[in-house]
């Protein structure tokens, strides 16, 4: 928990007012980030991103499944988050259970669009072996090491890298002549094909605090907002979701200003991130 | 299954049967807390935070008001085994791991230093790969001394086994499924005493003998290799300070 | 005898003989060897001349020491709470000038408030919520929280709010005096040097 006392409250609201934040930043500035891919290796792909002092750890695991048959031409993505407490002596036992479902929540509204599956990040139906029989079943797993403030762009950045990690196996069907028949699967354990990442959208959060908003706000800056609202932008910056958090009610052309001000930062953290991910593949090629 | 080959003597890792696995600590990964350390014995690989000594938040677990109160809790990430498989919180094997590292490490901390406190451990294991609960110690000990709770001694643990005849060091995941004994020993170091012994299965008494002397040079290699981090890590911070 | 560090111990590492030698910050007495309990430099203060004791002491400094806790003697910065007919309780904010991070609990009793006529003492008369309160630690107390006493002249109230919101100026040893109405409201006031 934070503990602020009056003067400090007063400090980091007359920083943000004055576009000179506690630890430097301006108020749209990020943190610093770095990038790690490859991290769990029984995992299909992984990533650890930190965030200043916000450290996640996701990993992309890849199991053959069933499809639903409501959608007999999709793959299923499930992603759940876990907020370790290390990261949080208030996390211990149950204690994270609530703001783990709220991010989880979050991300799928972000990046699975909905119910349809219309509008998905991620392809579903590139998830798909044999329509109706065979369909690959993603699941993704996020862990909270470490939280200073900014857990869900935090995660759906490590999300983004985990996925560009991800290789699936390459699957041979045999088909049977008999169509009711279980298909014979064989799973490559040589060949893997990557995962198309660049429709996988960024979560920029905007958190409003006095009359002025910042992006990637630690937990002392949190813990003094009004309201948030998390955009989810994708490369061509098209909007695939919104949360907003937080009592105090928003004018809605403020909401509008929010969001495309989100849209702005997102390119940024698009790129930066990119040309993060870039780099963390070639250390790992090495 | 052969767990060690019979011609070169290696085990199914490429190692001997008394080399342990590659080490690694580093301390100060998680920023927010008072003391960290993430631990590496192979591909297991554990993080530790500790939060404390602070006012006793739940009065009910004061035992003894003269000491300070020392919790743990030990989780699994989701992704920490091969199958990935969604767990209760606090199933049985998660609550006794968390009671043996809190006894442990109990045994070590000077906790009549800090009365009416209470110290949080909490150590998250990130991979699975065998030998998790001396992998948690040796991570909850490094990030106490990073978080300058004072201690007795290091406390290191480490497991030995006895498969194919031969006494194993620092079991990994498929020696430790192969159904042979595993002793788990925990020791402060530099007083050369035993504050964790456990054992599965049956052995032999002159041969429990040999595979514990193995499971303790093993501790003795590890509690080396956490001085030179905590050393190294002094070094470094001076030159930061200048 | 120690890894060769420049002088740097990790804990449980041998400093020399309880006979020889005393052990002081970051080490312990163990039977009759003196060890290290944190990271740090060791360092070998001689003994205070006069004292009875002819053995010098070793300390071990580290660069992080972990969050101060209350010890009884230990003075305290602490925010009252609540004020209750026989006692006040405040939440301990500072130890010995280092600012804590996480709040303790502690409790001033009627009797501990000031040293004469000590049945005489009001608890409202001395103490109002929000008063910044400089106090000694008496002892550990009861299971809840951690006995302080304010029986000293430069101990008691150092900063406090009027009902008006403005700074109360201590005026006299039980009087101070609000800055923008000139109200004049009872505490129990310290010397502040």
């Amino acid at each position: 928990m934070v503990a602020l006392s009056e003067g400090e409250k007063h400090f980091i609201r007359g920083g943000i007012e004055q576009d000179i934040r506690t630890d430097g930043r301006r108020r749209l500035q990020f943190r610093a980030l770095s990038v790690e891919t490859g991290v769990i290796p029984q995992a299909n792909g992984s990533a650890r991103v930190r965030l200043g002092g916000t450290e996640i750890i996701t990993s992309v695991k890849a199991e053959l499944g069933k499809p639903s048959i409501l959608h007999p031409d999709q793959g299923k993505v499930s992603i759940f988050v876990d907020c370790s407490p290390t990261a949080e002596p208030m996390f211990e036992g149950r204690g994270s259970e609530e703001l783990s479902a709220e991010l989880s929540v979050a991300l799928q509204r972000c990046l699975l669009g909905g119910k349809s599956g219309a509008g998905a990040a991620i392809d579903l139906s590139s998830l798909i072996v044999v329509e109706g029989k065979v369909c690959w079943d993603l699941y993704i797993d996020g862990l909270v090491i470490s939280s200073d403030g900014n857990l869900l762009d935090a995660l759906a950045a490590a999300i983004k890298v985990a996925l560009s990690d991800t290789g699936i196996p390459k699957v041979n069907v045999s088909l049977s002549a008999a169509s009711d028949e279980e298909p014979e699967v064989d799973v490559s354990d040589e060949e893997f094909l990557q995962f198309d990442t660049s429709s996988v959208p960024v979560i920029i959060t905007l958190t409003k605090v006095g009359r002025h908003y910042i992006i990637d706000a630690t937990s002392e800056e949190e813990s003094q907002m009004s309201s948030a609202v998390s955009v989810s932008v994708n490369r061509h910056g098209q909007i695939c979701g919104l949360t907003k958090r937080g009592g105090a009610g928003l004018d809605p052309s403020v909401i509008f200003d929010m969001i495309s001000v989100a849209k702005h930062v997102s390119q940024q953290f698009m790129s930066l991130l990119d040309s993060e991910i870039a780099a963390a593949e070639a250390e790992a090629a090495e | 299954m052969e767990y060690v080959n019979p011609l070169t003597g290696f085990r199914v890792d490429g190692r001997r049967p008394n080399e342990m696995r590659q080490l690694k600590g580093e301390v100060g990964v998680v920023a927010r807390a008072d003391g960290s350390a993430l631990f590496e014995m192979g591909n297991t690989r554990v993080i530790a935070a500790v939060y404390g000594p602070r006012e006793i938040q739940n009065r009910g677990q004061q035992v003894n008001s003269n000491e300070a109160l020392v919790r743990c809790e030990y989780r699994m990430a989701e992704f920490s085994t091969g199958d990935r498989r969604r767990k209760p919180k606090g199933d049985r094997r998660s609550t006794e791991i968390s009671l043996v590292i809190r006894q442990t490490m109990e045994a070590s901390i000077l906790t009549h230093l800090m009365p009416r406190s209470q110290i949080d451990i909490f150590v998250q294991v990130l991979q699975a790969d065998g030998g998790t609960r001396s992998a948690c110690i040796n991570a909850a000990t490094l990030a106490l001394a990073d978080a300058g709770i004072p201690m007795r001694d290091i406390v290191t643990s480490c497991s030995a086994g006895y498969l194919c005849s031969t006494p194993l060091l620092d079991l990994n995941y498929i020696e430790d499924s192969a159904g042979g004994p595993d002793v788990t020993v925990g020791i402060l170091t530099k007083m050369d005493k035993v504050t964790l012994l456990q054992m599965d299965a049956k052995l032999p008494m002159d041969t429990f003998e040999n595979v514990m002397e193995l499971a303790i040079e093993g501790c003795k290699a590890i509690a080396t290799y956490i001085r030179e981090v905590l050393l190294e890590n002094t070094k470094r911070l001076e030159c930061q300070r200048g | 005898m120690d890894l060769d560090g420049g002088g740097v111990v990790t804990p449980g590492e041998l400093l020399g003989n309880s006979l020889t030698l005393a052990a002081g910050r970051g080490a312990y007495a163990d039977g009759r060897s003196v060890r290290a309990s944190v990271t740090g430099h060791r360092r070998i203060v001689p003994p205070a001349p006069g004292s009875s004791d002819q053995r010098s002491t070793v300390e071990v400094v580290g660069h992080k020491a972990h969050g101060a806790v209350p010890q009884p003697g230990s003075v305290v910065i602490a925010r009252v709470t609540k004020v209750m007919a026989r006692m006040a309780s405040a939440d301990i904010m500072c130890v010995d000038s280092k600012a804590i991070k996480e709040k303790f609990t502690g409790m001033i009793r009627q009797q501990d408030v000031r040293a004469t006529e000590i049945d005489k003492v009001d608890m409202y008369q001395s103490y109002r919520p929000g008063d910044i309160v400089r106090a000694v630690v008496l002892s550990l107390g009861d299971a809840r929280a951690y006995y302080l006493s304010t029986v000293k002249n430069e101990l008691g109230v150092v900063s406090a709010q009027s009902i008006a919101g403005g700074t109360l100026v201590p005026i006299s040893w039980t009087e101070m005096q609000c800055d923008l109405t000139g109200q004049i409201e009872q505490r129990k006031v310290a010397k502040v040097e």
